[in-house]
């Protein structure tokens, strides 16, 4: 779309925490903006042959998003986010051998599973003559699980705001108190922690055409076992590498934009991924837009996955057949809408996802039964004042 | 194979790495001459002959800049008020094509001048590096304040800059 | 060798770096545009991120991760 800008004075950067708008010096936002985002994600079912016995039925989650960004003064900016999810249904306990001998997937419980998270966050940016500071704070709480986390960034304009470096640093602590355990053998209360370290490159190359790369570091440490799954034993420590970059292009003629992403990921369980994002942001005159997607993934096994569970293995034996461990591949598509109405703007997104080993760039030497395919629906709104 | 020599590289990327900015026009320089078309194709071209002997806000401004569209509706009232005291304002405006800038001013009506400048040619002699920037001239033609972006608060500042400007005049 | 690297490696930032024009103030517009903002939908990406970071096993990206969840 032409700048929302134009027509309302509607905030043009985007929110206080995220890295700001492009082409504009730091500053903060000119407005208050108000959103909100419901949405359904539903898996598929497995089949009977993935799941010869017992459940079918896997996740249905509703999600709803709250965020509020205002500026304060006349160098800061605030934001609030508030989020609750509501998910039932259930999720691979164990896997093993059919009656053919081929791997299968047990669902956890007759009854599956109900839960629901809330999560709030506050953060604030402040603005300098060439750059900001931001930090922010945040607690997620569910019925077996709470994680309490911060997060502080820099960024800096050079070159006439042609180009802007950023880094970051958060830290998560996390406690894990499974239902049932004492029931199931399950651990009664652990924890893990988590530091993550970034640093960003955005770089102007010309009027319609910018470029972004990031590299971060992450190291978790502590209790990092799935504690549902029958047999799930992990290292207690996990180091992870990732590389990303990001390609803008506005095509004038077609009065579209073009984004390209792509990230290459490694961690010390064995596990590399490549991800490829393309987006095709039309508009349609001044007040539409319409938004088709495609997303492709893939990430190899890690070290310790089986897709058997091997009950006999002792203990202190690393061990997984977490399907999000797996080697496979993922395509993604969807499509949002996008209208701009005064001082609101709608959106509503779909998306379908879909999970297979024969999708993979990566060997696949034991696939999972239980990959997951889901779609999704969202809408959105946002409220300038 | 061809060997760049090692100073020779590194010549390059210093050349490379400086920035081309010029510093904006500073306070106490003389303010450029320009002239240039109104954005409205009826009324007449505005040139820094037409202003002569009156106290000018120069304001250069476009409608994908948002701090820019916070200042207008507040330098019309600025106007409103000092105009009979001899204040002129003239937002520049640098929309390329200009026809963004005149779909701003259907929904929001300004009274001052309003010269169009797509090509950059006058924001380019004035050397703004930043959008908002804006320039207060005395009549003589000395630049008394330049000021970068637009924050809240700001209109004060501008206020009394202007006031002094008029008062010394 | 080693040298020959540096040097070309040195050359091509160099080259790289000449690549990138001068954008003027003014001539921003285009860039400016939401659909070119890295991120136009912040609780699109936010849920994305959170999703993925249920269902695939590399998480994080560049910028520093948000609250974990127990999601299985």
């Amino acid at each position: 779309m032409k700048s929302s800008a134009s027509r309302n004075i509607l905030a043009l950067s985007s929110t206080a925490l995220a890295l700001p708008g492009i082409a504009l010096a730091a500053a903060p936002p000119t407005q208050s903006t108000a959103s909100y985002k419901l949405s359904n994600y539903q898996e598929d079912d497995l089949s009977r042959s993935e799941a010869p016995f017992g459940e079918l039925e896997r996740y249905d989650i509703d999600v709803h998003q709250f965020q509020l960004v205002s500026p304060i003064s006349r160098n800061m900016s605030l934001q609030v986010d508030a989020n609750y999810e509501s998910l039932s249904g259930a999720s691979p306990w164990f896997t093993s051998r059919g009656l053919d001998g081929e791997p299968i997937v047990n669902l956890s419980g007759a009854s599956g599973i109900r839960d629901q998270r809330r999560e709030i966050s506050i953060g604030s940016r402040y603005y300098l003559d060439s750059g900001s500071v931001a930090g922010n704070i945040g607690y997620s709480e569910e019925d077996d699980y709470r994680s309490v986390y911060f997060g502080i960034n820099a960024e800096r304009d050079f070159n006439n705001e042609l180009t802007t470096l950023s880094a970051g640093f958060s830290h998560a602590s996390d406690d894990i108190f499974p239902t049932d355990a004492l029931l199931f053998n399950r651990v009664e209360n652990e924890n893990k922690k988590s530091d993550s370290a970034y640093v960003s490159l955005s770089q102007i190359i010309n009027q319609v055409s910018s470029f972004q790369v990031a590299f971060s570091v992450t190291e978790q440490s502590g209790f990092l076992s799935d504690p549902y799954k029958l047999r799930d034993s992990r290292p207690d420590e996990k180091t992870q590498l990732a590389l990303s970059t990001a390609y803008r292009r506005f095509f004038v003629g077609a009065d579209a934009a073009l984004h390209v992403n792509y990230r290459y990921y490694h961690d010390d369980f064995g596990i590399s991924s490549h991800t490829g994002e393309l987006a095709w942001h039309q508009n349609i005159g001044t007040r539409l837009q319409l938004v088709p997607a495609l997303r492709y993934y893939s990430q190899s096994a890690a070290d310790f996955f089986t897709n058997v569970d091997d009950i006999l293995k002792p203990l202190n034996e690393f061990q997984s057949s977490d399907y999000r461990l797996a080697a496979f591949g993922a395509i993604s598509g969807g499509l949002s809408l996008i209208a701009d109405i005064g001082s609101y703007r709608a959106i509503f997104t779909a998306e379908r996802y879909v999970a297979n080993e024969k999708y993979s760039a990566y060997a696949v030497s034991q696939p999972s039964t239980a990959l997951v395919s889901y779609n999704r629906i969202s809408l959105g709104i946002e409220y300038s004042f | 194979m061809k060997f760049i020599k090692k100073s020779q590289a590194l010549a390059l990327l210093a050349v490379g790495a400086m920035s081309t900015s010029a510093l904006a026009v500073e306070e106490g320089e003389q303010a450029p001459v320009f002239d240039l078309p109104s954005i409205y194709a009826d009324q007449a071209a505005i040139s820094t002959a037409s202003l002569e002997g009156k106290t000018v806000y120069v304001d250069f401004w476009a409608s994908w800049c948002a701090p820019c569209l916070t200042s207008l509706p507040l330098y019309n009232d600025l106007y409103h008020k000092y105009k009979d005291q001899g204040l002129e304002i003239v937002a520049i405006n640098v929309d390329n094509p200009i026809e963004d800038g005149l779909d701003f001013l259907e929904d929001t009506p300004l009274d001052f001048l309003i010269p169009a400048d797509p090509d950059g040619e006058a924001a380019e002699l004035f050397e703004v590096i930043g959008m908002p920037t804006s320039y207060l001239i005395e009549p003589d033609g000395t630049v008394t304040l330049v000021h970068m972006g637009f924050r809240s608060g700001d209109i004060e500042i501008i206020e009394e800059a202007i006031q002094a400007s008029l008062a010394a005049n | 060798m080693r040298a020959l690297r540096t040097v070309l490696l040195l050359a091509l930032s160099a080259l790289l770096l000449n690549a990138c024009m001068e954008v003027r103030a003014w001539e921003r517009g285009y860039l400016a545009r939401d659909e070119m903002a890295w991120d136009p939908d912040v609780l699109e990406s936010a849920l994305n991120d959170h999703i993925f970071f249920s269902k695939e096993a590399s998480s994080g990206g560049n910028s520093a991760a948000g609250g974990g969840c127990g999601c299985n």
